[in-house]
């Protein structure tokens, strides 16, 4: 800015201005603040330093500088407000301070450009510079300051946000920082200058609320510039006996908003406070920030213990107060701010949870957001989106196809196949794990499915629409798992173009085996998750950690969960990622084995009591039907499958690329985890498994491992391809034609088929509406006399996906179906009753066998109902139900409960422990700007 | 061996993975996979069991087991008033019931509840002795030798077991073919009573008639009164015969060739050529006369059992190419006649009551063995159900015997099968005649399998 041509109104009269400088400990940046001084458009009228017991040396550097006569020496200890209480008592009266810090540098028009706005009013009683960064000199620190309902300072900057003019127009704030902070001299003295109880910290905000309630402004003024090295608030400068504690600068925050609250908002902030300090005390500690939830608790005590000091500080206020609360109310933060913060810690969290190649743990910031080359490489000679972020566009048309192939499916209500309609809220799921009766017909031993954990955390946030969780996760699982596949394929493959045609293929690879059509909610979730679990063990083998391993432990737990057999799966992975890498990563990999079998806890066991039952993924336990041939061609039988032919061109694709030596390794070590896909499906064919007292001799799907098997062969072509490249020009030509059968053959067929069928939306009508209005449970029966009958138990309107699991205990079920049996020979009254001890209170035979409901009918105290659809049954039972709901043994509560603790401090424990920030040394170069 | 050679030996090796691929698909292709089990239906103990009797004032009703039950429980119809004679669960009990009918519930692992009732009927309705079993509750009833004429006459006993509304479906068929009979459709018997329905209210002139009960609904037993003042005389009431198939067995023919007749019921849509074989006292032997019999399709046919068959205690057995339902009519005199029924072999214990009204003699216990030899174990008992004595039958392969149950004090007898056996019991009164084909009692019955799904 040209200082000299700016026409300023005040230098016909100028007004006296009093600077005050505060010093302790600043031998690090006084020769810099010192030099800064020199050269000023418009110089105080008078200096006066004050020096709190500085042992580094400033005092001789503030006395060569200003002289003896200006120094006043203040005890150790002193606050800031304090030391410029001292510093006035000896300085001549004038119509300005300018409070000054050790650690803060100025400008030559600093000190005019704060007088240009503070004489632009008459009201205006306080200004602060537009502060920026030092040493960076470029990031911008504040411009006005204001607080929070929780009592965080806000500056309303992002972090690390350069100062590009945009905040250069004045404007009205709550405070200002009390570093390079221009205060008329009669206010000040009208307010009795800063609060003696904050002696360092939310002084300047304390201020200048009491400022703004006393009918005063404060403002920026940007055309002033300030570097600040904020050296107590970073730990930079050198602490002596008489400093402060860390936590003091939490618990001036509560004072500070505890002593300006007006009244009937303080009784809520007191307890407000109170309790999310605790609150802020466990997230700190979940956050793996020891420290600060040690001063948040010390802040808190000191706090809460002084009220008279608090009585006297909200006295005070009371006595200079001239505007109402309402009046400045526009000065404070907005509300959601707090909640903003809350949200973006999530965020990065849940970053570093889905992104391990993306975290550096070191340093105070935990987390650093990768720029994804791919997304962030633009190519200025091209104007389409497609030539410069491909990847993107890909996703995108995905996205849309997803999009249309999930037609009439978007109504929140997916169900159909083996997946079971979403509950009615997200509280559905939580008490499935943690409520005390489970109303699913027959009391139970079974325990909740763990996959109902993260279910119910992801439905939260959409509390009454839960079914959109579900609807997300099957109607975009293409998206999903080539975006996952993708950041996999950034790691094992430097060729963009093969990678995308990789990922893309693999994802829809998902919905060739049928397993979206089909409901296989398990599979979907599973096959997302897999290049994740690949992709963190990738990241263990090259930076070998017990983080990393840990969280693979948890992406394996979490697919298991969705679909038991990926931990077999993963720990034949294991061993192969053992056999590739040796003892370097042993240590790691038994973490990463041990810690899904905690995850999965006692509902692993339970699954695992009879090993095959690990085919039961999430929902129905809808038995497979795929054939030996569909499962080499990576089929797994059933409706929604796309023809078998696609997946030819992978095969042969597959075993070319073993003949390259060069890309060998690689490819042999997909072959091996296409092979141990294989091997599980065609397994698969040829075992049954039964559930817990439920469904018995069951065919497992096997679209996960067939899945693995093509991924493996489609990873080991991938692999090949910088070999592939040095190939004569029709071989090449003729190799991608193949590989492009896969992805645009199956493309065509998902887009033009659809996600539907079986899978639907909207009600499942497992029962009439008005069975589902009885109280009691209804008991379906379907099947014949000759070729048995089957039956199942239902509350309300039918179970929803994780109740499948909750399968009734050996006792009930065996007890039940003793009744039934004697209902279909020849039913008594005490069979009927048995019922109705059971909770039934009606009897639905879908499509009912002429036999099965003669015998019904002869049964007596059952009275025939009409039934809404055509060749069903209904009965009532004249008993009335005594047993609706299912207890819950109690030591299933406190197993959910565990079960969720063990997955929240496992997710804790992955994120990278923070530590209070270690002195920045200063950058020279940096420096040397200032000095310029 | 050069490197070079080397070098292709280490390629060689890669086919190690396709080869193990192809190992693992030959080895899906050639291992037993699991495949489901059929699961046909199996026997359970029956722990309750209902059964209804016709009452009247001239008709006596006995309940009696093969075990003793926990409890019973009887109602009389209409009113559902209890009678306590008949609610002892460990006894044999008689009790004349004054109403319409009656209900006896009774409960007890496999005891094997049975009743019967017995009477003689008055002169104006044909007069005759009465003896037959109460039924339990009834799936499909087909009757045979029924009347809707003036001088043979039969009426349809039905008994609602349920408190809730059942429905049965009737068709009638006679030796013209089936007939239309308006109302026979839908007919609903109110809640615990009997409802009685004379056939001429359905087809009113019909000598011969057939009739299918088939229960649309609820819960309810069915039984006939059949009385006739004509050429054959009396009163009988008629069980259910087998319903219609290829192969079966009448047995329970008393001595006499006199007076039988062999009704057939074709009720498919071609005719049936039926063949009959007599299970004699000496062996089994096709009487001329009885070969390829035709029954047109939709109809009923009565056939005279020739003199060629024998007039000693034996069997019919039937062979057709299509499903048929028969029975046979024995009227040795013209005072009184009998129907021997198409029953199904004995499967279990079955009780032969002889305390069942005053002044019925010991009764005739006819036993056929179709197939192989068999033999029966015929126990007797007083009321109390103490065993009085015991006796083992043996009848030779494709033969039938008889023999007298004849023990002072026995109120009646449990007749054990070893093998296959067709069994019926005779009762003669003076003039009266009547047979009662043995059904084992309800100590277990087929059920399906049943299981959980989700």
């Amino acid at each position: 800015m040209d200082e000299t041509s700016t026409t300023r109104h005040w230098l016909d009269d100028p007004p006296t201005v009093g600077a005050i400088l505060v010093s302790h400990n600043g031998a690090t940046w006084l020769p810099k603040v010192l030099a800064s001084f020199a050269h000023m458009f418009y110089a105080p009228t008078t200096w006066r330093v004050v020096d709190v017991s500085s042992t580094d040396g400033s005092a001789d550097l503030l006395r060569d500088s200003f002289g003896a006569e200006r120094i006043t020496y203040a005890a150790s200890g002193t606050g800031f407000g304090e030391a410029v209480r001292l510093g006035l008592e000896s300085m001549p009266h004038t119509d300005w301070i300018w409070l000054l810090h050790d650690d803060s540098s100025v400008l030559p028009g600093t000190l005019s450009g704060l007088l240009d706005t503070a004489t632009s009013a008459p009201d205006i009683a306080a200004v602060g510079p537009k502060i920026r960064e030092w040493p960076s000199l470029r990031r911008l620190l504040e411009v006005g300051l204001t607080i929070t309902a929780t009592g965080s300072r806000e500056t309303g900057l992002e972090t690390g946000e350069p100062d590009a003019g945009q905040h250069d127009r004045p404007r009205d704030v709550l405070a200002v920082n009390t570093a390079g902070m221009l205060i008329r001299r009669d206010v000040w003295d009208e307010l009795n200058g800063l609060d003696p109880n904050l002696r360092l910290y939310f002084d300047d905000i304390d201020f200048g609320w009491r400022v703004a309630r006393a009918g005063y402004r404060t403002m920026t003024a940007p055309a002033a510039v300030l570097f600040h090295a904020e050296s107590s608030r970073r730990g930079t400068r050198t602490r002596t006996a008489g400093d402060l504690p860390h936590w003091e600068e939490r618990r001036a925050a509560i004072y500070t908003l505890l002593a300006n609250s007006p009244m009937p908002r303080f009784l809520w902030q007191y307890v407000r406070l109170f309790f999310g300090s605790l609150l802020r005390v466990v997230g700190l500690l979940i956050g793996k920030d020891p420290e600060a939830a040690s001063d948040e608790l010390l802040a808190l005590r000191s706090a809460y213990t002084h009220p008279f000091k608090l009585i006297k500080a909200r006295r005070r206020r009371r006595a200079t107060a001239k505007r109402s609360h309402r009046a400045i109310r526009h000065l404070l933060a907005p509300f959601w701010l707090p909640y903003q913060h809350g949200f973006d810690m999530v965020r990065d969290t849940a970053t570093a949870l889905i992104k391990p190649e993306a975290v550096e743990s070191v340093g105070r910031r935990s987390t650093t957001l990768d720029q994804a080359p791919d997304e962030t490489e633009d190519l200025d000679d091209g104007p389409s989106l497609l030539q410069r972020r491909p990847w993107l566009a890909t996703v995108l048309v995905l996205i849309v196809l997803s999009v249309i192939a999930g037609r009439g499916l978007f109504g929140g209500g997916l169900h159909g196949g083996a997946l079971l309609p979403a509950p009615g809220s997200a509280g559905g799921w939580w008490d499935l794990l943690l409520g005390a009766r489970h109303d699913v017909g027959l009391p139970s031993e079974t325990l909740a499915p763990v996959f109902a954990l993260p279910l119910a955390v992801l439905a939260t946030p959409v509390w009454f629409h839960p079914g959109l969780v579900i609807t997300v996760a099957m109607v975009f699982a293409v998206p999903l798992a080539a975006l996952t596949a993708h950041r996999f394929g950034r790691q094992i493959s430097s060729h963009r173009v093969p990678r995308m045609v990789w990922a893309v293929s693999y994802a829809l690879c998902v919905v060739a085996t049928g397993a979206v059509s089909q409901g296989r909610l398990g599979t979907v979730v599973a096959l997302v998750v897999l290049p994740i679990i690949a992709n963190t063990a990738w990241q263990l083998a090259e930076k070998p950690g017990w983080q990393l391993a840990l969280r693979l432990g948890i992406w394996i737990a979490f697919a298991s969960a969705f679909a038991p057999i990926v931990l077999p799966m993963s720990l034949g992975g294991l061993l192969i990622l053992w056999y590739a890498e040796g003892r370097w990563v042993r240590g790691q990999l038994v973490v990463a084995a041990v810690v899904p079998l905690v995850l999965l806890g006692p509902w692993l066991a339970q699954r695992a009591l009879r090993p095959w039952r690990t085919w039961w993924e999430a929902g129905s336990p809808l038995p497979g039907s795929a054939t030996v041939r569909e499962v080499v061609l990576g089929r797994a039988g059933g409706p929604g499958a796309a023809p078998e032919w696609l997946t030819v061109g992978v095969l042969v694709l597959a075993l070319v690329a073993l003949v390259p030596r060069r890309t060998r390794t690689g490819v042999l070590l997909s072959w091996l985890v296409a092979l141990l896909g294989q091997g599980a499906a065609l397994a698969g064919t040829l075992v049954t498994y039964s559930t817990h007292a439920g469904p018995a001799d069951i065919t497992p799907w096997v679209g996960i491992p067939t899945v693995v098997w093509i991924g493996g062969l489609l990873t080991a072509v991938l692999l090949a391809v910088p070999a592939a490249l040095s190939w004569p020009r029709p071989a090449l030509t003729a190799a991608v034609v193949v590989a492009l059968v896969l992805p645009v053959g199956t493309l065509g067929w998902w887009v033009v088929r659809g996600d539907a069928d079986p899978l639907d939306d909207g009600r499942d009508n497992v029962v009439p509406v008005f069975l589902a209005e009885r109280p009691g449970d209804t008991l379906i029966l379907t099947g014949s006399i000759r070729g048995g009958v089957d039956y199942r138990v239902v509350a309300g309107d039918g179970p929803f996906l994780g109740q499948e699991a909750v399968t009734a205990s050996s006792a009930e079920a065996s007890r039940l179906t003793a009744i039934v049996r004697r209902v279909l020979a020849q039913a008594t009254t005490a069979d009927i009753d048995s019922l109705g001890e059971l909770g039934i209170d009606s009897i639905y035979a879908p499509s009912a066998d002429p036999e099965v409901s003669r015998r019904i009918d002869a049964a007596p105290r059952l009275s025939p109902a009409g039934s809404d659809q055509p060749g069903s049954r209904v009965w009532t039972l004249a008993p009335q139900p005594t047993n609706d709901a299912a207890d819950v043994p109690w030591w299933h509560r406190g197993i959910g409960v565990l079960q969720a603790l063990a997955w929240f401090v496992a997710i804790v424990l992955t994120a990278p422990v923070r530590r209070r920030a270690a002195p920045e040394p200063l950058d020279d170069q940096e420096d040397a700007e200032v000095t310029a | 061996m050069s490197q070079r050679q080397r070098a292709n030996m280490k390629d060689l090796r890669i086919l190690v993975l396709p080869f193990a691929a192809v190992a693992l698909v030959l080895l899906a292709l050639v291992a037993p996979s699991s495949s489901e089990s059929g699961r046909p239906p199996s026997r359970v103990i029956v722990g309750e069991a209902s059964y209804a009797c016709p009452a009247g004032s001239v008709i006596t009703v006995a309940s009696g087991q093969v075990r003793a039950g926990t409890g019973a429980k009887a109602n009389i119809f209409p009113g559902r008033a209890r009678d306590a004679e008949l609610e002892k669960p460990s006894s044999w009990r008689t009790s004349v019931v004054d109403g319409s009918g009656v209900m006896v519930q009774q409960a007890g692992r496999a005891s094997g509840p049975v009743g019967f009732f017995a009477g003689t009927a008055p002169k104006k309705g044909g007069g005759g002795l009465v003896v037959g079993s109460c039924p339990g509750v009834v799936d499909d009833a087909w009757l045979l030798g029924l009347g809707s004429g003036g001088k043979h006459f039969s009426t349809l006993i039905l008994t609602n077991l349920a408190d809730t509304p059942a429905a049965v479906d009737l068709s009638l068929w006679g030796p013209k073919g089936k007939i239309d009979a308006v109302g026979s459709e839908g007919i609903v018997v109110g809640p615990s009573s009997v409802r009685r329905i004379r056939l001429d209210e359905l087809a009113a002139g019909e000598s011969e008639l057939a009739m299918h009960v088939h229960r649309r609904r609820g819960s309810l037993s069915a039984v006939v009164n059949d009385s006739a003042t004509t050429v054959f005389s009396g009163t009988e009431p008629v069980s259910a015969t087998l319903s219609p198939r290829r192969k079966q067995v009448i047995g329970g023919l008393v001595q006499g060739a006199q007076g039988r007749t062999l009704m057939v019921l074709n009720p498919g849509a071609d005719t049936a050529r039926v063949s009959v074989k007599v299970i004699g006292a000496k062996n089994t032997f096709a009487p001329s006369g009885l070969d390829q019999i035709k029954v047109r399709a939709g109809a009923t046919r009565s056939i005279t059992v020739p003199k060629s068959a024998g007039s000693g205690a034996q069997a019919l057995q039937l062979t057709s190419d299509q499903p048929v339902s028969a029975t046979v009519r024995m009227a040795p005199s013209a005072k009184d006649y009998a129907y021997a029924e198409a029953v199904p072999a004995l499967t279990g214990p079955s009780v032969v009551p002889v305390e069942v009204g005053p002044k019925i003699g010991a009764p005739r216990l006819l036993l056929t063995a179709p197939g192989a030899a068999a033999t029966v174990d015929v126990q007797a008992y007083d009321s109390s159900m103490r065993r009085l004595a015991a006796t083992t039958v043996k009848i030779k392969a494709g033969t039938t015997t008889w023999t007298r149950l004849e023990t002072p004090e026995a109120a009646y007898f449990v007749v054990t099968p070893h093998g296959k056996v067709v069994a019926a019991a005779t009762y003669v009164k003076g003039d009266g005649i009547s047979s009662l084909a043995l059904t084992p009692a309800p100590v277990t019955v087929l059920s399906p399998q049943v299981r959980p799904v989700s």
